[in-house]
């Protein structure tokens, strides 16, 4: 439905004047001039307004007895390690007790439980993985109408710090750097959708063509290859396809968006794991992020605030969050290992911190974080015994309403393939079932689901 | 008639595509099981026995790692290991720091180890029949414990090899591994007994008993627990089946023994086999069909080396990672091994080969199928 009240007036409509002689613009704040009379769809396209999903990573899980909420439903009593998410507890779920089954695999340690997670089945070996990941299954499905399939980030600088993969030869880099993740969005071949004038950039074209070659002399080469390696080629040309659909979309103008505004360029801090550096690059990460996703750059994202195996450590220290939980001993009258510990409450911090940072966008008549769906997990429930029983997962946002949030949902013994299906379902996938083995399943988690 | 029902077992397995090796008895397995005689059992918790009450003291203090041995040498090298790590060279990384002991303990001389020489409350069995002393005479000459019931002539060598070792206290990794039960839950394998009926009754009678590695894991309900009463499949490789071994069931309490016992172990990092030499079983029969005990016998010590070492994630040997986060050094722990040995001494040499150890166990009631076909493979050293 077009909004009659608009008058002429779009998000595209600029301010104009000078200063100091030299002509400048401003982009207008977005208005609910601009969408629909329900404020979920641009009134211009009448397109509904982009949902994202997105995985958000911690390391060296959690003390279940201290994480897991003991009550379930709505107003579950917040347990002492998710005391920091109680500013955002309303537009998050919990969900507890979803395990990797093993299926007779090994626990292939900080590798079954994330991997179990994101693809559904306990990984054969140490050294392989059945792909893709849950968000290149979602990114194959809302992600190619954008500039960037996804987005990776490592808050830990390190680039080999992601878990996304198609499979386990073709994993997605991690964006290591938060000035780097500003110039790779926002520098060259960024194209502002509020920005008046439009022109394709020559580059892009010129690669795109150069493309164009290529899958001429694909048919020809194509011809004269055998069976196995036609697949191989295939499955190579598959990856440039989506590079072509990438560029195709730089060549033209794109539709305007509410929320999009350009930030100022983030100052590059330390890369290294030491906690105050990763906060810091993990909050400007965060930033720089939420308007990558207002400008509508991307649809699909994974945030590692720490990687597998935990190389987190605090400052002037050598031991890392790992080493901690294996070799702390467990304080006689706490009950847990506290420095270990520390470091949980310092994520589920940076958890809370992000999702409001996504809360404070305004878009539609809501919040980018509505548009959104979020899945925070980690590689182990308690880290000292690699458990991959009963693991940590939370969701932020609702995915323009089709997830109900403030729940704790307790799922004690069940694959953590239901995460996984549910998120997919909500999402807007067509999957009736998912998961390997012992973990498939046909049941989302239906208390979340709208 | 019972390798026609393994053959229906194997099509159902294969149609389910399960790989637990488990499924619910058919009526013709329980009626054959009950016409012989025979019970099964398969085991639903396994663990060294780690006293937690009384597991005495440390005078010297506890063993150090190479992390602690080798301080120095690890400071030299930190930043260029960890460029390299992050660099995803953990080969290369790996390789700036001082020769691996985990990998060959040939590279170092005895660091030292510290042995755990006091008493404590460890179970056991009195497995040579001597209240020995480590002033006896032979290299085989050791200290014995005292049971929690009095009960002396407890052989526990394996105790006195790692009662001073951080994770081997209660609280550390092994106890709070054992506590959370993944020796069974997260196993690839299970361990089962079969207890055949020779003479007398069920509650007194003499038995003839087999121990087995099992095809694939054990079956679990939705809540992570073991379900008794499912068909178990045994392992193909008949290196690990036991020989049938004589025992007795008498005032409520099943004892048997000895045998040796190659029994397989898929847990994490480590896919190995225990080689257990002279095994014996004690174990209370209790009114639910369950049964409690423990399992003591001689594990051969080069196979308890490479157990403790042959640690990898793929291609990546981690077995001084494990040795740093449980608290020994490799070296340490290879030259300590004849030192504590107890058993099976080299007829040559005079050196003991094994040593004693404990196993806890619990088992409940399972059908155990044999193989339609087994493989007949050597029995390996």
């Amino acid at each position: 439905m077009k909004n009659s009240k608009s008058g002429g007036l779009n998000r595209r409509t600029f301010l104009r004047g000078t200063l100091g002689g030299a002509a400048i613009s401003v982009g207008l704040p977005f208005l609910d001039i601009f969408l629909n009379t329900n404020g979920n769809a641009m009134a211009a396209t009448g397109a509904p307004l982009p949902q994202r999903f997105g995985t958000w990573f911690f390391g060296c899980g959690m003390n279940p007895a201290r994480w897991n909420p003991s009550t379930e439903g709505l107003d579950w009593e917040l347990s002492p390690e998710l005391l920091p998410i109680a500013p955002m507890r309303h537009r998050m779920n919990i969900l507890s007790g979803y395990s990797v089954l093993l299926d007779g695999e090994a626990n292939q340690v900080h590798r079954t439980g994330v991997f179990g997670a994101l693809c559904g089945g306990a990984p054969k070996t140490a050294d392989t993985v059945t792909g893709p990941t849950l968000d290149v299954l979602i990114s194959d499905a809302i992600g190619t109408r954008t500039r960037f399939r996804s987005l990776e980030m490592a808050a830990t600088g390190n680039p080999r710090h992601s878990n996304s993969l198609r499979d386990v030869s073709s994993v997605n880099p991690a964006e290591p750097s938060a000035l780097g993740f500003y110039t790779r969005i926002f520098g060259p071949g960024f194209s502002d959708p509020n920005a008046k004038d439009f022109s394709p950039d020559p580059s892009v074209l010129l690669r795109k063509s150069a493309l164009s070659i290529v899958t001429e002399d694909r048919k020809r080469l194509e011809r004269q290859l055998g069976y196995s390696d036609r697949a191989r080629l295939d499955q190579y040309f598959t990856a440039l396809r989506q590079l072509e659909q990438q560029l195709e979309l730089q060549l033209q103008q794109p539709p305007p968006l509410q929320a999009c505004s350009t930030p100022q360029a983030p100052v590059d801090l330390p890369h290294d794991t030491e906690i105050d550096n990763v906060i810091a690059n993990h909050g400007l990460m965060a930033q720089t992020l939420a308007l990558a996703l207002a400008c509508d750059q991307t649809r699909v994202f994974n945030m590692q605030f720490s990687d597998r195996a935990s190389s987190l450590r605090m400052p002037g220290s050598t031991d890392t969050h790992h080493t901690l939980t294996h070799e702390e001993p467990r304080d006689a009258v706490l009950g847990y290992q506290p420095n270990a510990t520390a470091f949980v409450l310092k994520s589920m911090e940076a958890w809370t911190q992000f999702c409001q940072t996504l809360d404070a966008v305004p878009e539609g008549d809501g919040t980018l974080l509505d548009n959104c769906l979020v899945m925070a997990h980690s590689e182990t429930s308690e880290a000292n015994t690699h458990s991959i029983v009963g693991m940590p997962f939370m969701t932020a946002g609702t995915a323009g309403g089709r997830l109900r949030t403030g729940l704790h949902v307790s799922g004690v013994g069940e694959s953590v393939s239901r995460v996984g299906l549910t998120m997919q379902q909500a999402m807007g996938l067509n999957v009736g079932q998912w998961g390997a083995d012992q973990n498939q399943t046909d049941r989302p988690i239906s208390d979340i689901l709208v | 008639m019972k390798s026609l029902i393994t053959t229906v077992l194997l099509i159902l397995l294969g149609a389910c595509g399960d790989k637990s090796a488990s499924v619910a008895p058919t009526d013709a397995v329980m009626a054959a099981a009950a016409q012989e005689q025979v019970r099964g059992f398969v085991f639903t918790e396994w663990s060294y026995d780690i006293p937690k009450e009384n597991p005495g003291e440390c005078p010297e203090g506890m063993n150090i790692t190479d992390e602690d041995f080798f301080s120095e040498e690890y400071a030299e090298v930190r930043d260029e290991v960890k460029r390299r790590f992050d660099a995803g060279d953990r080969e290369g990384a790996l390789g700036l720091l001082p020769a691996d002991a985990c990998k060959d303990p040939s590279v170092w001389p005895d660091p030292g180890h510290i042995l755990f020489e006091g008493d404590a409350s460890v179970a056991g069995l009195d497995l040579d029949g001597e209240n020995s002393l480590a002033s006896g005479e032979g290299q085989c000459a050791h200290n014995d414990f005292t049971g929690a019931n009095g009960q002396t002539g407890i052989d526990n060598q394996h105790y006195r090899l790692m009662g001073c070792v951080k994770g081997f206290r209660p609280d550390g990794l092994f106890d709070r591994l054992f506590d959370s039960n993944n020796s069974i839950l997260e196993n690839g394998y299970a361990t089962l007994l079969e207890i055949k009926l020779v003479e007398g009754t069920r509650d007194k009678g003499l038995v003839e008993a087999k121990l087995f590695t099992s095809a694939g894991p054990i079956t679990k309900d939705a809540n992570g627990h073991v379900v008794p009463d499912m068909s178990q499949l045994v392992h193909a490789d008949t290196m690990f089946h036991s020989a049938a071994f004589r025992g007795e069931i008498k005032d409520g309490i099943f004892t048997a023994g000895p045998v040796d016992a190659k029994l397989k172990f898929k847990v994490q990092a480590i896919d190995n086999y225990y080689w257990f030499r002279d095994l014996q079983i004690r174990a209370e029969m209790l009114a639910d069909g369950s049964m409690k005990g423990v399992l003591a016998g001689y594990w051969d010590i080069e196979n308890t080396f490479n157990f403790l070492t042959e640690v990898y994630i793929g291609p990546v040997h981690l077995g001084r990672a494990a040795a740093n986060n449980i608290g020994y050094q490799c070296a340490g722990i290879y030259h300590a091994l004849p030192r504590v040995a107890d058993g099976h001494p080299d007829p040559e040499t005079g050196q003991c080969t094994s040593m004693s150890t404990v196993i806890r166990f619990a088992a409940v009631p399972a059908f155990i199928i044999m193989p339609e076909t087994s493989l007949q493979v050597a029995q390996k050293k």
